[in-house]
């Protein structure tokens, strides 16, 4: 089946630069529902409850979803996160398919997130009863079952004459013809979405689940990611979702979505979460809207007003730091290295490994960021975060105040399904067994150097063995509704996870007691005596006063069939401004990292013991109040083996075979290459504290 | 008789049966001349596979190869057809018979239930859609279990619980839950607790008392049952969805299992004497 997927990504990126639709966003008149009160729900508390969801959700409505034969609607997705079990692709011609999933524990909120391009071209284009199915453009949108026909190479040489160009300025689309037909079929979808999240979204006192309704915009010119998922407070949502053919640029994303949105006055409220900035190539997060426009105070507000949060790790990888020594913003923090799609930033020195990424700026054209093919550490959050300490000096208003959630990206419409063990892929048909999965040998070298070749390692990201399950978003909330998570979104009370569920409580303050750890009320105590995640300390009270920390975590207890693993340390990292530079450095604060446990590669078993809590005090004793400086909390799990580690194994045993003995030319011998580490340690990454200097 | 020969020459029967039985002879000749046709697709397809696999494209005597063993394979298979040789072969066999079973199902799919049909159902199978039992509590968690050393493991006195509270470590969830389900619980401290805690919970004395040591993956804990929500009979239009896919799942497995019967029906089964 992998044969098939670059094709698919090849149509679908190159159909994602080419078509737009025009649409001119208008407000609903509010659909008065009843939302349910802070108090309401049974598990109502002052000191709030973690939450467990996901907030990036593709399903059959999704273009690219579509294309890999995922037939899953809204409501399917919702479904499943409530615990239902659905199939999923290949279906035969009744849509029936013998590969099932179903979560071993459900959700609390999900956010399905379809893209808002080809919404109107998705529905049309694969539904036999339209005329239009069997004309040209659709039969180019689906392309073909072989993946290497000529039809899949005209829309990737269409498409890639559309990513150069500035986006939404190539029309070629079945919409630009019919614009009445499609406005309508987007609409219908975008209805269809509103009405998935309404039915699935609990109001009775239990508070068992919250939906919200978002989509996703999905603007990547010159194959740089800027995706962002727009989710919205409640049920009153904007006419149309705004797509990158509307707004070809985030600074115009966000103007629109206040047009059409927030200065309503209709009770709408939205906020936007960009993901994969691991591949955006330096472009997600820089301080102006044009090169020679720096942000003004009020663009820096509005987006720290709309962009509170950042997905910082999902399926298609981690964004929370690279490593390089002496190349700017980059780490030297042998924990960055778990799960990137890049590699070591390149540095230019013999010491540089044969595999580096590049910097995007070094390149002679700095396009493809998308496929892994060079990255920028102003895009990753230490990098992002690090930016944003220096743009609250230059203009007094930090653009970049980012808290941190996790999600999945799954283009199944599987909301939350991160196991490792038994993990079934995120992108339909394309991965849908393990030899996909896992995809080639890279250590047979490709020799092909034509130009179809080139353009083709732009868009293709090398093996999808890189990719993982996706994580989690966590939310601390007073109880599980839209309004009460919404409100956490807004304040950064958020944390990722890498899949597991950890639970992990962080606060900052001038006063909080040393002995917080053994006190039976830990959160009473953060919340009285200093602030959560996400917050601001407020300013230091004595002029030697130094802040302290508190930080608790939990392993996630697990289920009976995948039971949980216990933590091996928490982390703090700190970044701060000095003279206008920025430095970062990490600490371990609880937990020991030379705890001996390990991973008995041959079984996946656990060796060794961890902790089945942490938790610390910590006291910033070289903290000087005239730097700005942010806070955050990694908790790391003990070693367990990554999910191609424990397929390969069990493929292993059941065929007999052995990395000693497998040829190249097998197609498992990708489990053998050494590609992506056997192991990993599943994490927690809280949202930071900033301190702003006075 | 030869009028009766003319007769016949004439009777477009007679056309049937010859037209007919050239048309069969040619049909079923050129069945036997066994052509072989590779199209243009499914060479780029092989190409494509071989680009996947070893990573260039293959050269013309490379390409003048993967035909050759296409062909071969493809008259291969046409005469193992022909001897019948996926008949008793395992593989071929659990194959078919998982593709029937897909077919069946296919054909299986059941009308679209009335609401009365619905409302049946969901009364014959209550206990399925029942809300659950939901329970509201108090714990004090320990770290270690040693803390809670030879005390009693049932009814603290107060003088106890306050002395034990004081020696409490903090839960990272807090001390009280209200109507969680023992799904709720499963999930926030492990199953083996969860057992426990309804195990105790529905003892007629269960409440109101404190109770433990109860131990999970983070240590040990001692509870206090508050209140037993019972379950509640379900709301026709709350379980809806979920009493429609029960119905859809049942009558597709039910019209599976009679059309397999419907089948095995048209077999004589002879089976061992002591299994009859």
């Amino acid at each position: 089946m992998s044969k098939y997927r670059n094709s698919y990504i090849l149509i679908g990126l190159g159909w994602l630069m080419l078509v737009g639709m025009s649409k001119v966003p208008v407000t609903l008149e509010p659909q008065l529902a009843e939302e349910p009160a802070i108090g309401h729900c049974n598990d109502f508390s002052l000191h709030k409850n973690p939450y467990f969801g996901d907030l990036h959700v593709h399903t059959g409505y999704s273009m690219d979803a579509a294309q890999a034969g995922v037939i899953t609607t809204p409501d399917d997705a919702y479904r499943f996160a409530k615990g239902e079990e659905i199939m999923l692709p290949p279906h035969d011609e009744d849509g029936h398919s013998d590969r099932t999933l179903q979560l071993d524990r459900p959700l609390d909120f999900t956010a399905v997130t379809d893209h808002s391009e080809f919404l109107a071209e998705t529905s049309i284009c694969f539904n036999r009863n339209n005329l239009a199915y069997y004309g040209p453009y659709c039969v180019t949108m689906r392309g073909t079952e072989d993946g290497n026909h000529p039809l899949d190479t005209l829309a990737f040489a269409l498409g890639m004459g559309g990513i150069v160009l500035p986006g939404g300025e190539f029309n070629f689309g079945f919409c630009k013809l019919r614009p009445e037909l499609c406005e309508k079929r987007a609409s219908d979808s975008w209805k269809s979405t509103q009405n998935a999240a309404q039915k699935a979204y609990d109001r009775s006192s239990n508070c068992s689940f919250t939906s919200f309704i978002g989509y996703e915009w999905t603007g990547s010119p010159a194959m740089n990611n800027q995706h962002r998922n727009i989710i919205y407070r409640n049920e009153i949502v904007s006419e149309a979702p705004i797509s990158y053919f509307d707004a070809d640029k985030p600074h115009e994303l966000w103007e629109m979505l206040d047009d059409s949105c927030t200065h309503q006055n209709n009770g709408c409220e939205i906020l936007t979460i960009p993901h994969n900035s691991n591949l955006g190539g330096g472009t997600m997060f820089q301080p102006y809207t044009e090169k020679e426009n720096p942000y003004t105070p009020e663009i820096a507000a509005q987006r720290q007003r709309l962009e509170p949060l950042i997905e910082i790790y999902q399926h298609k990888g981690a964004s929370e730091c690279v490593n390089s020594p002496n190349v700017l913003l980059a780490s030297e923090d042998e924990l960055c290295e778990f799960e990137l799609i890049v590699s070591d930033i390149c540095t230019g020195s013999e010491a540089d490994a044969e595999d580096c990424t590049p910097l995007c700026s070094d390149l002679p054209v700095p396009i493809g960021a998308f496929s892994g093919r060079c990255a920028e550490p102003s895009d990753f959050a230490r990098g992002i975060l690090r930016n944003g300490l220096k743009e609250q000096s230059r203009i007094g208003v930090n653009p970049f105040k980012i808290g941190f959630i996790g999600s999945t990206d799954t283009h199944n419409g599987t909301p939350g399904a991160v196991e490792e063990r038994g993990f079934k892929g995120h992108t339909g048909k394309t991965d849908a067994d393990l030899e996909s999965l896992i995809g080639t040998n890279s250590t047979a070298t490709t020799s092909e150097n034509d130009l179809a070749s080139k353009l083709k390692s732009i868009i293709e990201t090398d093996s999808i063995k890189r990719y993982s399950a996706g994580g989690l978003a966590v939310i601390w909330a007073e109880q599980n509704s839209r309004g009460a998570l919404f409100d956490s979104m807004q304040n950064r009370e958020t944390y990722a996870t890498s899949g597991p569920r950890i639970i992990t409580r962080f606060f900052g303050g001038w006063h909080l007691p040393d002995d917080m750890c053994s006190q039976e009320n830990f959160a009473k105590k953060g919340y009285a005596l200093g602030v959560p995640m996400g917050g601001d300390l407020p300013s230091a009270p004595l002029s030697e006063s130094k802040p302290k920390f508190a930080i608790s975590a939990f392993m996630d207890v697990g289920s009976d069939n995948f039971p949980g693993t216990e933590l091996q340390q928490i982390q703090v990292i700190k970044g701060w401004e000095k003279n206008g530079e920025t430095y970062e450095k990490v600490l371990t604060v609880a937990g020991d990292a030379n705890n001996g446990a390990s991973v008995n590669l041959d079984t996946c078993q656990v060796q060794g013991s961890g902790y089945t809590n942490l938790c610390a005090v910590w006291t910033d004793e070289t903290f000087s109040q005239s730097q700005n400086a942010f806070y955050y909390a990694r908790v790391v799990e003990n070693p367990t083996c990554r999910w191609h580690k424990h397929q390969c194994n069990a493929a292993f045993e059941a065929q007999k075979l052995s990395c000693d003995t497998i040829t190249a030319e097998h197609p498992l011998s990708a489990c053998c290459d050494g590609s992506t580490p056997d192991t990993v340690q599943e994490r927690a990454w809280t949202s930071p504290i900033w301190y702003q200097a006075r | 008789m030869k009028a009766f020969l003319r007769k016949l020459m004439r009777d477009p029967f007679t056309h049937f049966i010859v037209i007919g039985g050239f048309a069969f002879m040619l049909l079923n000749s050129s069945n036997n001349s066994g052509v072989i046709r590779l199209s243009e697709g499914y060479l780029q397809a092989q190409k494509a596979q071989f680009q996947r696999q070893i990573h260039k494209s293959p050269t013309p005597q490379e390409t003048r190869q993967l035909l050759q063993a296409a062909v071969e394979e493809e008259a291969l298979y046409q005469e193992g057809l022909k001897l019948k040789l996926g008949q008793h072969d395992p593989v071929v066999r659990k194959r078919i018979i998982q593709k029937m079973r897909f077919v069946l199902e296919g054909q299986s799919k059941p009308h679209r239930p009335s609401l009365q049909e619905l409302q049946e159902y969901l009364v014959e199978h209550l206990e399925e859609f029942r809300e659950p039992v939901r329970y509201t509590f108090r714990h004090v968690y320990y770290r270690n279990e040693s803390k809670i050393g030879e005390r009693p493991t049932t009814n603290y006195s107060d003088f106890e619980t306050i002395k034990l509270r004081s020696e409490a470590d903090p839960f990272i969830l807090g001390n009280d839950f209200k109507s969680l389900t023992f799904s709720d619980i499963s999930s926030k401290f492990g199953s083996q607790f969860a057992t426990a805690f309804v195990k105790y919970a529905e003892q007629p004395q269960g409440k109101d008392v404190w109770f433990g040591p109860v131990s999970s993956r983070y240590g040990a804990h001692i509870i206090k049952v508050l209140e037993i929500h019972p379950s509640q009979r379900p709301d026709f239009e709350a379980v809806r969805d979920k009493v429609y896919n029960a119905w859809m799942k049942l009558k597709t497995r039910n019209n599976k299992s009679d059309a397999i019967e419907r089948i095995l029906a048209n077999y004589h089964i002879d089976l061992p004497i002591a299994n009859r």
